[in-house]
């Protein structure tokens, strides 16, 4: 699975050489310039089956802000039932991305 | 009197292996089909992997284990194929008989298939024989994770992971994402066992050390951990006098293997292979008794989800057709540079897959096949971990016309470091 | 206001408690003061689980005595607090002359007719995976195995139902004499007795210098052990002993009453309070069960631990009354055979208290233990019953062991109730199985915070410092993930 790049830094450019598609070359250069990744973790919900909610950035998210999501992520409570693919937060620190749920979860029965 | 239920197919465990092999059961006709599922949920152990790298080659999507599991809770709703919950299955009889307990009484199932899909469990401190004291604060891996992915506990404040498996990588960045100090991954190999990407986006995001060829040789703390001593390791594995030092924290993290759950293939006197730790099984998944199937860890670890689903789905079509199995052909052994191969025996070759494990880390290597010493057939692969099986298309490999015992070997250049 | 006992018993290990049995028979105010949260956290804790029931022991010792006196008890241990040793017989196991004397030796003290010296062929018919360099072994067909814990909770069970009291978390400090009365002083509470039974193990000394006795210098040995998996059940069916040595009974491999198979203990000096495993200790241990069992399956341990005992270097039980005050009885250097000879040395401290003025009037009426059902021993019918009556039999919480929820909630209630994971380990084995915890330790947190009504913070494994958990997800601190 994957492939093996090899990135320099030539003056202000970046070159990528052993890529098997553009995407690999996209990625390289991001990884450089403004890696980003998928961040998951839970959020607390309340009246649910079970007591956190697993969550999701919809798209990569910039590494270098991922402490900054994840207080305040730390912050947030979630009201069972929430559906897999609800948004829970939008446009998360004004980088454009999403959290949504990954996961199904009932209101807790008494 | 107890619950008397005759059925098509009975599914043991509702993980991914056991979802998938139901659905795939009732996709092939069966139509009276049980999964029994000890936990309040369906999902088996997707539900505490929150971290997305489930799905890729069955969906071409890269989803978390919740979502994985989602995608097929949400087709057996559409089936009427039976679900119960909260229901441990205590025996099983070579004849098939299924005997569960759950808040509503005992149940036998007598059922034409049983399929095993009860998943695996994690090694402990006690098999690997690291001294020391026993206090609060030693954890696997995955207890860790449901501890805190499901229940929100977190496990302690300073931890030092053992293994560099892709669960204690996983872990290591869970962990730090919750506030937790992670001192180190300490790792028995020269070389890292889990994917490359996890180490990047686990360790080196976090500045997380690894300390590769190093094991840990005490554990101190009367009530709750106070501190763990590595020491530095030889090739076999064995620790180095003179070179140990001690890692402050108060918790343990052990990612050092997983086995799989096989108390019930037991009791069935299913016969179990001692290299995978599951039933030996065919391509199709069955396994030496007349209808009972064995798929996903409990028959094997496999490290992707996807391969579960598709081997799964082999079972459940077996379960369904149960048809009369032709005899076996060739039987399956690992050699040289190879941990695990599944299936063990093959009786056709059209369809299907096989599975190899290698048991360290290679660089230019070939999988080779042997019979009576010879190679028959060999395989390029540039790189190969322990941590991610190698698959082939059971027809793509050149089988000799005659049966018997083959080999599956792997040489290469060993790996030293990442 | 001090709380007034007639007699107080410090120490609930095996002994403590099977003095506090013994004396619930009688028309007694009895305090059990125990420093740790639950019964037999000490010596008790680890040992050898062997039932020895026949004496071998040299005549005119206190330890050969009160075992001779004990062995008569547990048909009435059966009756009263239904607990029962599994009968496994036993084989001590020659490999030279010199062994083989000593053997000779056994038949001769022991004179029982059903025991006997076999031949190798014989031994190797009874037990397949002996060594087969033997030269014989000696055969007791009566020998015996028993969880420690069982026992002791049998005994401290039957002592609550009869009315005695234990008092956790209740470390002894210090004594003062008011005339005929001894105050004894914990970090909560000062009580009151008129006579005081320190029975406390590894700690006797120290107490024993807190009323300002001497007491002769004993050591602390370590023994170290291996646990197998059930799967490797049948591996041996007796417990086997080689020949003891001047230190000890040496490594025997044994079955355990639960299934499991056992191989230990070594000897090497220790620590009071080191229950550490050590790599050299646990080499000593292979090597020994190696000896009796050449293919011993290591591969299948499931838990390594290690126990303490007390020598003193008479290598006998100190048993005395105070110098300092005439209601004060000591109990030192209660190291093998102490689980067995307990119900004989609580008998022998009744017989102290009497001769130093106690009156023991018996009661009319004593209330016998019924020990709680165990899921996992039931059959399939007794299981339905019990599921019928209460839905929490049929929730298994526990997987390796079998152990249902009902199993868990009267292990918390019961009296001394588990207040601890390692209290519901000793009580119905959660945690003692193959996953050591890694099933069962996913639910049991919440339930039992649940069930105690507790928060995190008082969740313990064992000692008041072992918490599990160290607080909840969702309060992060300085996470910080960098670009490399």
């Amino acid at each position: 699975m994957g492939c093996s790049l090899r990135v320099e830094k030539d003056g202000e450019k970046i070159v990528v050489t052993g890529a098997k598609c553009k995407r690999g070359s996209q990625y390289a250069q991001d990884e450089m310039l403004n890696p980003k990744r998928t961040v998951t973790t839970t959020v607390v919900v309340l009246n649910g089956e079970i007591r956190r909610l697993p969550v999701r950035t919809k798209k990569p998210f910039p590494l270098r802000r991922v402490s900054e999501l994840i207080q305040f992520l730390s912050t947030i409570e979630v009201e069972a039932p929430v559906q897999v693919g609800q948004v829970i937060a939008t446009n998360c620190l004004g980088e454009g991305v999403d959290i949504i749920a990954t996961r199904t979860i009932l209101r807790r029965s008494k | 009197m107890p619950h008397h239920i005759d059925c098509d197919v009975v599914v043991i465990g509702g993980g991914p292996a056991g979802m998938a092999s139901a659905l795939s059961a009732w996709n092939h006709g069966a139509r009276k089909i049980f999964i029994l599922e000890r936990n309040d949920y369906l999902g088996g152990i997707l539900n505490q992997c929150i971290h997305p790298g489930f799905g890729l080659q069955i969906f071409g999507e890269e989803l978390t284990g919740p979502e994985y599991a989602a995608r097929y809770i949400d087709q057996l709703a559409k089936t009427s194929i039976e679900v119960m919950t909260e229901t441990t299955v205590l025996d099983l009889t070579p004849n098939k008989k299924i005997t569960a307990v759950n808040p509503k009484g005992v149940w036998e199932f007598y059922s034409e298939s049983v399929i095993l899909s009860m998943g695996c469990r994690e090694k402990t401190r006690g098999m690997i024989f690291i001294p020391g004291f026993r206090p609060a604060g030693i954890y696997t891996a995955g207890l860790a994770q449901y501890l805190v992915n499901i229940e929100g506990y977190l496990p302690g404040k300073k931890v030092v992971i053992l293994g560099s498996g892709d669960i204690g990588l996983i872990m290591a960045r869970r962990l730090t994402l919750e506030g937790v100090k992670v001192e180190a991954v300490v790792e028995v190999r020269p070389s890292l066992s889990g994917l490359i990407r996890n180490y990047v986006q686990c360790l080196l995001d976090f500045e997380l050390p690894l300390l590769l060829s190093h094991t840990v040789t005490n554990i101190f703390g009367k009530e709750r951990v106070e501190g763990v001593e590595i020491s530095r390791v030889d090739q076999s594995w064995q620790p180095i006098p003179g070179t140990e030092r001690l890692l402050s924290c108060d918790t343990l993290l052990l990612s050092v293997g997983l086995l799989p759950e096989n108390e019930i293939s037991r009791k069935a006197g299913v016969s179990l292979c001692h290299f995978s730790h599951g039933p030996f099984v065919d391509e199709n998944f069955s396994t030496d008794l007349d209808g009972i199937y064995a798929c996903g860890n409990v028959a094997s670890v496999f490290d992707l989800v996807d391969y579960v689903t598709l081997v799964s789905q082999k079972a459940g079509q077996s379960a369904a057709e149960n048809r009369d199995k032709k005899p076996i052909k060739y039987q399956l052994n690992p050699g040289s540079g190879v941990g695990l191969v599944i299936p063990q025996r093959v009786r056709q070759v059209n369809d299907g897959w096989l599975f190899i494990r290698p048991d360290q880390s290679f660089r230019d290597g070939e999988v080779q096949f042997r019979t009576q010493g010879k190679v028959f057939d060999q395989k390029r692969v540039a790189v190969c971990r322990p941590s991610e099986m190698v698959r082939y298309d059971l027809k793509n490999i050149h089988w000799p016309e005659e049966g018997g015992e083959i080999i599956v070997e792997i040489v290469g250049s060993s790996v030293e470091g990442i | 206001m001090k709380k007034a006992y007639d007699v107080i018993i410090i120490g609930g290990g095996v002994v403590g408690c099977a003095i506090a049995w013994f004396l619930s028979h009688f028309d007694l105010k009895i305090l059990l003061l125990e420093r740790e949260l639950d019964v037999c956290c000490g010596i008790s804790k680890a040992n050898t689980g062997i039932i020895h029931s026949r004496s071998y022991l040299t005549p005119g010792t206190v330890k050969g005595e009160l075992h001779q006196r004990a062995l008569s008890w547990f048909p009435k241990i059966e009756k009263e607090l239904d607990f029962h040793p599994s009968v496994t017989g036993a084989l001590t196991v020659a490999f030279n002359q010199d062994d083989l004397n000593y053997l000779k030796s056994l038949k001769n003290i022991g004179k029982y007719d059903d025991a006997e010296i076999l031949s190798p062929q014989e031994s190797l018919l009874l037990e397949p995976n002996l060594s087969d360099r033997i030269v014989a072994t000696y055969y007791d067909p009566r020998a015996a195995v028993a969880s420690p814990f069982r026992l002791t909770l049998a005994f401290a069970e039957g002592a609550a139902l009869n009315g005695v009291e234990f008092h956790f978390d209740s470390s002894v400090e210090g004594f003062d004499h008011q005339g005929k009365k001894i105050i004894v002083h914990t970090p909560n509470e000062n009580y009151e007795a008129s006579y005081v039974v320190n029975a406390a193990g590894l700690s006797s000394a120290k107490i024993a210098k807190k009323s300002g006795d001497q007491i002769p210098v004993f050591s602390t040995f370590k023994g170290e052990y291996f646990l197998l998996d059930k799967e490797s059940q049948g591996l041996v069916k007796k417990i086997l002993y080689p020949v003891p040595n001047s230190l000890s009974k040496g490594i025997l491999v044994s079955p355990t009453p639960e299934g499991n198979i056992l191989a230990g203990p070594n000897f090497e000096s220790s620590c009071a309070d080191d229950t550490s495993t050590t790599s050299q200790g646990l080499n000593e241990v292979r090597a020994g069960a190696q000896k009796l069992v050449p293919r011993f399956p290591f591969n299948q341990t499931i838990q390594i631990f290690a126990g303490i005992r007390p020598t003193l270097p008479e290598r006998d039980f100190l048993i005395f009354v105070s110098k300092k005050h005439p209601g004060l009885i000591h109990l030192c250097g209660i190291e093998s055979p102490g689980l067995t000879a307990s119900p004989g040395i609580a008998e022998y401290v009744g017989e102290l208290l009497i001769q130093q003025g106690l009156s023991l009037k018996e009661k009319d009426q004593i209330i016998f233990r019924k020990a709680f059902p165990v899921f996992h021993d039931c059959d399939w019918k007794k299981r339905e019953e019990l599921i019928a009556q209460d839905p929490d039999w049929g929730q298994i919480v526990c997987r390796c062991e079998e152990v249902t929820l009902a199993e868990v909630k009267y292990a918390l209630r019961m009296n001394p109730p588990a207040r601890t994971m390692d209290g519901l380990k000793r009580r119905i084995r959660v945690t003692a199985g193959r996953c050591q915890g890694s099933f069962c330790q996913m639910h049991l947190p919440s339930i039992v915070m649940n069930l105690l009504n507790i928060g995190i913070q008082d969740l313990l494994k064992s000692d008041k410092n072992s918490n599990l958990l160290v607080g909840k997800t969702k309060k992060v601190v300085n996470t910080h993930a960098t670009p490399h």
